[in-house]
């Protein structure tokens, strides 16, 4: 038997994954055992968990792989401290204290932490790990591969050539120069809080107007050849890891955006925010553009698969199946450095001559809920649980009945997104729906926009084109048809568009189930989706968490399994 | 569909799926020694010297020193707090 763990972390989304003899058995974030949002630290719970998945002890594991090469980061850092001399001054103690503190020991650690023995405990690249957790887990057997995210080592975009199990770096672009750092920099303008604040300033995109293409020249100038640069003196990522941004873009862009200032977009001022935002997002589609056009003129190949944080950008994704020449794409639900831990394990999996894995057929990695454990606590608690034959009925019947429910069946999902096994599913008819859930129950920005799950066979009767490589994971977004419109109030988005999932039996189960009983009782088969966790929680994980979320949250019924709540009327 | 607020006191039935929910989970591996993680320590500081002897970074050995100096000072001392006055001295 060959048994590989993964592991990413010390910078954010910690996570670790598990291959045994081949297979994907096990990957999870830490944040959801932890319950810290973007888990920062190392994962070991989360190691723990995948080894008790599969049943496998410590002194068992063949081999300990940590997504990112530690020395060369340093190297790197120590790099630009001298470069951006004596701007970098200020960074250095941070840096210092980073290094010292943690990172350059981060494999000794792993070691002593997980019970691994350090002669099995290696490091691998980290873009090579992104473009593993893409290719390697991918439908194709050759493809051309796109990373694109912050830094790695070194690399901040990386284009590869995949065919069977091997990867093969053809070009780069190298740090200070990184479009995952020009979106994080202009996010941080926008007044939200980076790696965590991306996906609004996407929502945010579709209530502007791209009309500051002259300033965004100055911040990034694209090439012919796919090649991109930034305007260094604009940003600060090179001397402050903590802004992104300096003195030279509020001169350029006006004034950043007070973090936590309520959103008026009838107003003025919000309104030149959010067509920064579109410009931003404008621009991000064509680099992509242009680095996917180069990759296709690389490799020859019709397939092109996605990594790095930059990859969960649907608009931008489902742009590039549009417009890149490319057949089918594919990105991962795990595109971030989360998804890092699953490509390498599975590089270190084939160094030592396994198999390359199946196609991933499922994003429901993690530990399934505890359903017994949910009964014991909510019997101590003195809630109202009871339990049903068919809990998937129950779901549809009440979302049909215009119902919020929190669902919590299965395996826990690996990746941002929630995809059926840990979800609030609701009708998607409604606007009012949204405005509930983003006003009571999620609390976020009123511009947020709310995704819908679909059967996937039925996918073309409400939007434009069929379920792609990426719509069973959420990760590209589809054009809603005028004659479905009226019915998805709830789900469209400002420009037309929804980040859908399109579900099978196969990916996502209890889902499927739902949206069948739906279509059953002559519903339609679609119902809103969004991820089962309150402002600033990590999605919830085991039934503590799933009884926490409905004690605080005013949802309308929780699902546990076949356990099930219901919030009395009055 | 079947049930009612819990009165049955039916037995709690296993979890759903093949995988073992999360809470079976074994105790932790106990941490090896003071002596084996210090060993394990100087192999990592005796690589990261053997990465940076390369010629194309000779440059960096200045800065790599006084990391290695902060970082014995950082050790004696237990924690940045004390050192962190004399590294913003320095720089």
């Amino acid at each position: 038997m060959s048994c590989v763990l993964g592991i990413s972390g010390h910078y954010h989304d910690a996570a670790a994954a598990l291959i045994v003899d081949g297979e994907v058995i096990a990957a999870i974030q830490e944040e959801r055992l932890s319950r810290i949002k973007n888990d920062a630290g190392l994962p070991i719970a989360a190691a723990q968990a995948c080894l008790d998945l599969a049943g496998v002890a410590p002194e068992e594991v063949d081999a300990l792989a940590f997504y990112e090469e530690p020395f060369a980061k340093l190297e790197r850092v120590l790099v630009h401290l001298v470069r951006g001399f004596p701007r970098t001054l200020a960074a250095f103690p941070r840096a210092l204290a980073s290094q010292l503190g943690g990172k350059l020991w981060v494999l000794d650690r792993l070691a002593e932490e997980t019970g691994v023995p350090r002669s099995r405990v290696i490091a691998c690249e980290h873009h090579r790990s992104h473009a593993a957790s893409a290719f390697l887990v991918s439908p194709y057997d050759e493809a051309a591969v796109l990373v694109v995210d912050g830094v790695g080592e070194a690399h901040s975009t990386t284009l590869w050539r995949g065919r069977g199990g091997s990867l093969e770096l053809l070009e780069s672009v190298d740090f200070p120069h990184s479009l995952g750092l020009l979106y994080a920099g202009l996010t941080a303008w926008l007044g939200f809080q980076v790696n965590e604040g991306e996906y609004k300033v996407m929502g945010l995109a579709a209530w502007g107007e791209p009309r500051f293409r002259d300033e965004f020249a100055r911040l990034c100038r694209l090439e012919a050849d796919g090649a991109y640069t930034l305007g260094l003196e604009y940003f600060a990522h090179m001397s402050d890891a903590d802004l992104g941004f300096g003195p030279a873009l509020e001169r350029l862009l006006g004034p950043r955006r007070p973090p936590g200032r309520p959103w008026a977009l009838d107003g003025a001022d919000d309104r030149r925010y959010a067509d920064v935002a579109a410009t931003l997002q404008v621009v991000l589609e064509e680099a992509l553009l242009g680095l996917a056009r180069r990759a296709r003129a690389l490799t020859g190949s019709d397939h092109l698969c996605l990594a790095g944080g930059v990859a969960l950008n649907a608009l931008a994704n489902a742009r590039l199946a549009r417009d890149s020449g490319f057949r089918r794409i594919f990105v991962q639900p795990a595109a971030g450095d989360a998804g890092g831990a699953l490509g390498a394990a599975l590089l270190a999996a084939i160094d030592r001559g396994d198999r390359r894995p199946a196609p991933l057929a499922c994003a429901g990695l993690g530990p399934a809920i505890d359903a017994a454990r949910c009964h014991a606590i909510a019997r101590e608690l003195g809630l109202p649980l009871r339990r049903v034959d068919d809990p998937a009925a129950l779901a549809a019947r009440l979302i049909a009945d215009d119902k919020i429910v929190a669902h919590a069946r299965g395996r826990l999902e690996f990746g941002p997104r929630a995809l059926g096994q840990r979800s609030i599913l609701a009708s998607p008819r409604e606007r009012a729906t949204r405005e509930r859930l983003n006003r009571v129950i999620k609390e976020r920005e009123p511009f947020r926009p709310f995704a819908p799950a679909i059967l996937s066979e039925r996918t073309g009767e409400f939007f434009a084109g069929e379920a792609d490589d990426m719509s069973p994971y959420m990760t590209t977004v589809a054009r809603v048809r005028d004659d479905a419109s009226d019915r998805l109030g709830a789900v469209v988005h400002e420009d037309g568009t929804a980040r859908l999932q399109t579900v099978e039996a196969a990916r996502a189960p209890e889902l499927h189930a739902v949206l069948s009983a739906l279509a059953a009782g002559g519903a339609d088969p679609i119902c809103l989706n969004t991820s089962l966790n309150g402002p600033g929680e990590p999605i919830v994980a085991g039934p503590e968490d799933a009884l926490a979320f409905w004690l605080r949250h005013g949802v309308d019924a929780l699902i546990v399994d076949d356990l099930v709540i219901e919030r009395s009327q009055g | 569909m079947s049930g009612g607020p819990d009165e049955a006191g039916a037995a709690p039935r296993p979890a759903a799926g093949d995988p073992r929910p999360a809470g079976a989970r074994r105790a932790r591996p106990p941490r090896p020694g003071l002596l084996r993680r210090l060993g394990a320590r100087a192999r990592t500081v005796a690589r990261l010297i053997l990465h940076f002897l390369h010629p194309a970074r000779f440059v960096l050995a200045p800065l790599l020193l006084v990391l290695l100096l902060a970082g014995i000072l950082l050790w004696l001392t237990g924690g940045l707090a004390y050192v962190a006055p004399f590294v913003y001295t320095l720089f």
